[in-house]
Order: C-alpha cells, then structure tokens, then sequence
C-alpha cells in the first residue's frame, strides 16, 4: 500500500512536469523523492526531468547512487552530470539504498535492482530504458547485468537495458594494493568515511585527495564491504548482448583503468555485439583532453561537461 | 649575407652547447659482438668499494625511444650507481641502432636501419646476457627492462624459454598493449612517411625539440615524461642525450603490434604475450599511474597472465604514497625517483639475490 501511494504521487508529479515540459532552456526543477520498499530494504527514487526536450527518442536514464560520495553531487550545478543529461533531453532515475550496511553494491544490482526498474518502467511507461554506473555504483550496474538471462533478454516484451555506461566504476580490484584490498586492510572498508578518515589519515590523504591536494572530506559518504572481484566470476560480460561504454580517469586511484580493462576486454569479445557496441575510453592528456582526470574530476570538474558528458550523451543517442 | 653570419653564429653555439652537455658518471665499455656482427655495448659499474657483492648481476635495458644513458642520468641517485652502491654488478645495455652500437646511418652503410625488435630479442639479448654471464662467472641474471627493454625480456623469457634470467623487473613495459589512445594514433598518421625514409627521425626530433622547444608539442613531451615531475636539467639532458632514432622494421613492428593488442614478431604470425603464461620465474611488475605509454590497465594483464608465484604489481602513484602520479620515464629519473621507485626495485632485488656473505640470509 505504501508503494502503490508513493507511486501514485510520483506518476502524478511526473505527468504534471511533462504536460508543461520545457522547450527553452529553464531552471532546473527540484527533485521529487520516494522511498520504496522492497524485501525489507528503503530503496530511495529520486526523479529528475528533462529541461530541455531534443529532438531524438530518449529514454529513461537509470543511475545508481555512487555510495562513495554524496550523490548531491551528481546535481550540484548546471554542469553536473544529471543537469547537464537533463538538459540534453534526458529522464533520470537515481536509485540509492537508504543503508548499505548491510549488503554490497552487487548483491543491490542482482536482487534489488529488478523489482525497481520495473516499477520505473511502469510509471514512465517504456520498457527500455538506459543504464548508468556512477564511480562504485557501477558495481550495480554490474550485479544487474550479470543476473540478465540472455535469452529472456531478446524477449520483445521485457524491460530491458539498450545501453549502460560506467563512469569511474571499479570492477575488479583482485591485484596487490588496489583500493579495495588497501582498505580491507586499513580497516577503512564498511565505514562511514567521513568518521573513519579521521582515524585513518594516510588512508584518505592516498585516496580521497583531489588533484589539488584537498581532502573531499565533506562530499565523502560510505564504502560497502565490496569483494575485491565480482563474486561466481564475471561470465556476463563474455556473454554481453548491452552496448557498454567504460570511462576511466587516467589518475584515477580509487576506480583506475586497471579495475575496468580486463572486463572491457572480456565484454569487448563477446560475439553478440559488434565491436562499435563496446568501448573504453581513458579521460586524460593523451587523448588530448584538458588534463588527466581523476576521480572526483569525473563528477565536479566543470571541463567534464565539455569533454565526458557530451561523450556519453553521444554514446546514449547512438 | 648577415643572415649567413648569424646562422653560422648559432649552429657554431649549438655545437658548442651540444658538446659541453655530458652526463655525470661514466663506467668502463664493452662492446660484445652480436652473430650479425653489430657492435653493442655494455656500460659497466661494479659493486662499489665495501659492499658484499650480490648473487646475480644486473642488466638493465633501455626503451623504444632511448639509449642507456638515462639510467645514469642523476649521477649517484641513478639506478645504475644506487644498485652498485649495493653490491650489485651493473651492466647497462644499448641495443643494436644506438650511436655506440652499430651507429647505422640511413643508406649505404656497414649498419643501416633495417633491424626489427625481433632482432633485439633473439640476437642482441642474447649476446648481452652470454657476455655478462662469461664475464661475471653468475649462472644467472637479474634483467630490469625500462619499457621496450622489459618487453623484450618477455619476450625471450616466455616464448624462447631462457632461463638465464633469474628475477625479472619491468617498469613501463606493456607487452600487451594498452587502449590506443590519440597520441599513439598518431604513429598511424605518420607512418606513410616511412616509405620514404628508413626510420623515424625521434633522434633528431628530440634534438630539435631540446634546442626550439616550440618544434614538441606538450603532449608528445608527456607521452614520455610528466614534465613536472622531472627536473628541467634531466628533461634537457633526455632529450639531448638519451633520445634514439627507431628503424622501419621496428615501427612496423610496433604498428602492427598496436593492431593486434599485444606485441607480435614481426611476421606477426608469434605473440610474444601469448607466452606470459609460460614465465613462472619472479617478476615484479612496476607501472607509473600517469604513464601515457604504459597504461597501468595493460600492465595489469601482463600481472596477472604471469603464472610466476612469485610475483609483485606496484603502480608508481599518490595513491601508493608517493609524491606524484608518475609518467613514463620520471618513474627511473624523476624527481623523486631514487627515494620513492628505484629503492622498490632494490628492496625486491635484494630479498631475491642474498649470498652467505649477506646480511639476514643465504642462497
């Protein structure tokens, strides 16, 4: 029952802000919340229209919460990556837990996700909808794909991902000093980061740093208790019938190249897709960017909405 | 006519200045002789005066792009004199095509350009590790490869199955290729001019670029070094003194090999990456965080397709600690090179080559 009226209010909110949708460039609407309930976990949807309708068939976007970070961040300003999609025509969907306390990003994207996906897909009426993984959030994205039948998924009537993308998600940390074995540890692994950094300062000075030297300090939320590789092997990616975009930062320590390079590789054989389907992309100097970027660059540099977004916006309309 | 003047004014200065720029420490050369009678040389330092001399040898070998020169470069923080200073036996190798081993010159020539990387593999490898293991009466070595020079060593250890190698260090060294990225796109882009010349003039370009800066782009600077992370003398004296011109049947090789992912012979019907698997001595892989030629992504792979047990993947970064995200070259002659990557390299060494005679342990 409590499903059905937080839907309710959110269909209605949904309608009401596309009735009037926007065709000039206008301020970003506030963000309509609801919390869902499902197998005794709150999971939090929160809805972000479109400012801007394009002239090309967009679907919902779907985002994970990043959990390492504060997802406010995601929509802190115009140039951040929700506002900026939004701008581009885009629906958004971000999906968070209210705790991750008690179980990892994989295990949210294998049991949790589904049931959430398909009530976003009954409330904005499609069944096809885009992907995306933020920073360790990805790691959902992950868990959702993995538990994908691939023949279900040829299925015409089923809610299905036509494309994900993964922005600063590690997917394999199994290899000596990676950031999830360091903090394993450390001892930093299954703690609220902005209490623990305190007690672990050589931790987070290494890792939490931005280019600048600044500790992000104040945007840092939770790291799960994630398995440094994807738990009964990563055969899904081998078997992947989803165009998938990897972005990495080059200096990105906390979800760098080397986590995502041997699943690009592994996803990039699969023989379903052909091989325009699959691509890795390291965002740095040599590929002439402005500057190597690092993780938290990914999501508050302002460059990026110049030089990242505009990539997977280009990837999603593909 | 004042024009002249002037210009024969500045080539006398250049010439001048490319003279006086000479590197800090010198060790005695050898010059082995390869079955395809290229000169290659051996700079030797021994272990110094008063240490305890260390099981194996080293031999350290240089990249693509280079020559020896650079591992000693920063004098007594070089590798070559800080691995002396612990009693190892230090051979720095130039492979065939640098100007002390073969010096080839374009056409007609005892030595032209018209060696592969097969060549250093099989034939010039080869005769440094006989040379080194006659001289020294070590059964075995320690080989550290810079880039290319790791690469080769991968190469010889896996698919040609030489066991003179006893502990293997690689720092950049992506036998399997990383993403191609724009600025290695850019050897497609330039690769027709190799129809008309015998090799890609980087000698000559580094030198141009060491003396008109305006002639290298930064990206193709940080391509081989994070500028800021290498001291402004050490980029001039790379530039002027350690920098190498590659043949055609090199570039080729690298161009196909960049097609295929990993590093293929140069009928490109071997890969040499395929026969990781087969290596199982100590490895100890070193990657630079900012390192634009050898993603660390790629040298991941080469870790974990190793099947040596004894095996270590360090990724010379802040996030290890360190100063700066290390590039491509900074990782042996940054500015913090001696204190924070080449006493890793030692460390390893060392717990790999104790004698009786050693401090804590034996053979």
């Amino acid at each position: 029952m409590k499903n059905l009226v937080s839907f309710s209010l959110l269909a209605v909110f949904i309608f009401s802000v596309n009735c009037g949708a926007p065709t000039e460039k206008k301020q970003i609407e506030p963000v309509k919340k609801v919390v869902f309930e499902t197998t005794g976990e709150d999971i939090i949807i929160e809805y972000f229209p479109r400012t801007h309708r394009q002239q090309w068939d967009a679907k919902p976007l779907i985002i994970i919460d990043p959990v390492l970070f504060d997802s406010k961040l995601l929509y802190k300003n115009k140039t951040s990556l929700i506002p900026w999609l939004n701008y581009q025509g885009l629906d958004i969907w971000l999906i968070s837990l209210a705790s991750y306390e008690r179980l990892n990003l994989y295990r949210l994207g294998e049991e949790y996700l589904p049931p959430v996906i398909e009530q976003v897909s009954k409330i904005s009426a499609k069944n096809s909808f885009y992907l995306g993984g933020v920073s360790l959030g990805g790691r959902a994205v992950a868990g959702y794909m993995r538990k994908l039948n691939p023949v279900t998924a040829l299925d015409p009537n089923k809610i299905e991902a036509s494309r994900i993308f993964f922005l600063g998600t590690g997917l394999d940390y199994n290899y000596p000093r990676s950031f999830l074995l360091e903090a394993e540890t450390t001892g930093v692994i299954r703690s609220h980061l902005q209490k623990i950094c305190p007690k672990r300062p050589s931790f987070c000075d290494r890792y939490f740093k931005n280019r600048q030297g600044e500790l992000m300090l104040d945007h840092l939320k939770y790291l799960p208790a994630e398995p440094a590789s994807a738990p009964d092997g990563d055969d899904w990616l081998t078997r992947g019938t989803v165009p998938a975009l990897f972005i990495a930062g080059k200096i990105d320590s906390i979800s760098p190249s080397e986590t995502m390079f041997l699943q690009y590789k592994k996803y990039a054989s699969s023989i379903s897709l052909n091989y325009t389907a699959k691509r890795m992309f390291i965002a740095g100097r040599a590929n002439r960017l402005s500057h190597d970027y690092d993780h938290f660059d990914l999501f508050l540099d302002e460059r990026a909405s110049k030089e990242l977004y505009p990539m997977i916006l280009n990837w999603l309309q593909e | 006519m004042k024009f002249s003047v002037f210009t024969a004014i500045l080539l006398v200065i250049i010439g001048l200045m490319n003279g006086c720029s000479t590197l800090p420490v010198q060790g005695k050369k050898y010059h082995p002789v390869t079955p395809d009678n290229w000169k290659l040389t051996l700079e030797h330092f021994p272990p110094a005066e008063g240490t305890v001399k260390k099981k194996h040898p080293v031999i350290i070998a240089h990249g693509l792009l280079a020559n020896r020169r650079y591992f000693k470069i920063n004098g007594e923080n070089s590798i070559a004199l800080m691995l002396s200073k612990q009693g190892y036996d230090v051979w720095l190798l130039d492979l065939r095509g640098r100007d002390e081993a073969g010096s080839p010159w374009w056409y007609l020539a005892e030595h032209t350009y018209n060696y592969s990387v097969d060549d250093y593999i099989m034939k010039d490898m080869d005769t440094a590790l006989n040379y080194v293991i006659e001289k020294t009466g070590s059964k075995k070595v320690n080989w550290i490869g810079h880039s290319m020079g790791g690469m080769i060593a991968y190469a010889r250890i896996g698919t040609l199955g030489d066991d003179r190698v006893a502990n293997l260090v690689t720092v950049g060294s992506p036998v399997i290729l990383p993403l191609a990225n724009k600025n290695e796109l850019m050897w497609y882009r330039i690769s027709p001019g190799m129809a008309i010349l015998p090799m890609v003039p980087t000698a000559e370009f580094s030198w141009w670029a060491f003396y008109l800066p305006l002639v290298s782009p930064d990206h193709i600077q940080e391509m081989l070094y994070y500028p800021e992370n290498t001291d402004e003398e050490i980029q001039d004296l790379l530039m002027d003194e350690c920098s190498n011109n590659i043949s055609k049947p090199v570039a080729r090789q690298f161009l196909a090999s960049m097609k295929h992912g990993e590093l293929v012979s140069k009928d490109q019907r071997v890969s040499y990456a395929q026969d990781l698997s087969k290596i199982d001595i100590p490895v100890f892989v070193i990657a630079g965080r900012r390192d634009h030629l050898a993603d660390p992504s790629a040298l991941r792979e080469v870790y974990h397709r190793l099947a040596s047990k004894d095996k270590d993947f360090f990724i010379a970064g802040k996030a290890m600690g360190l100063s700066d995200d290390y590039g491509h070259t900074d990782m042996l002659v940054g500015k913090k090179a001696s204190e924070e990557v080449i006493p890793e390299i030692i460390n390893w060494l060392n717990e790999r080559n104790k004698t009786e005679n050693s401090e804590g342990g034996t053979d």
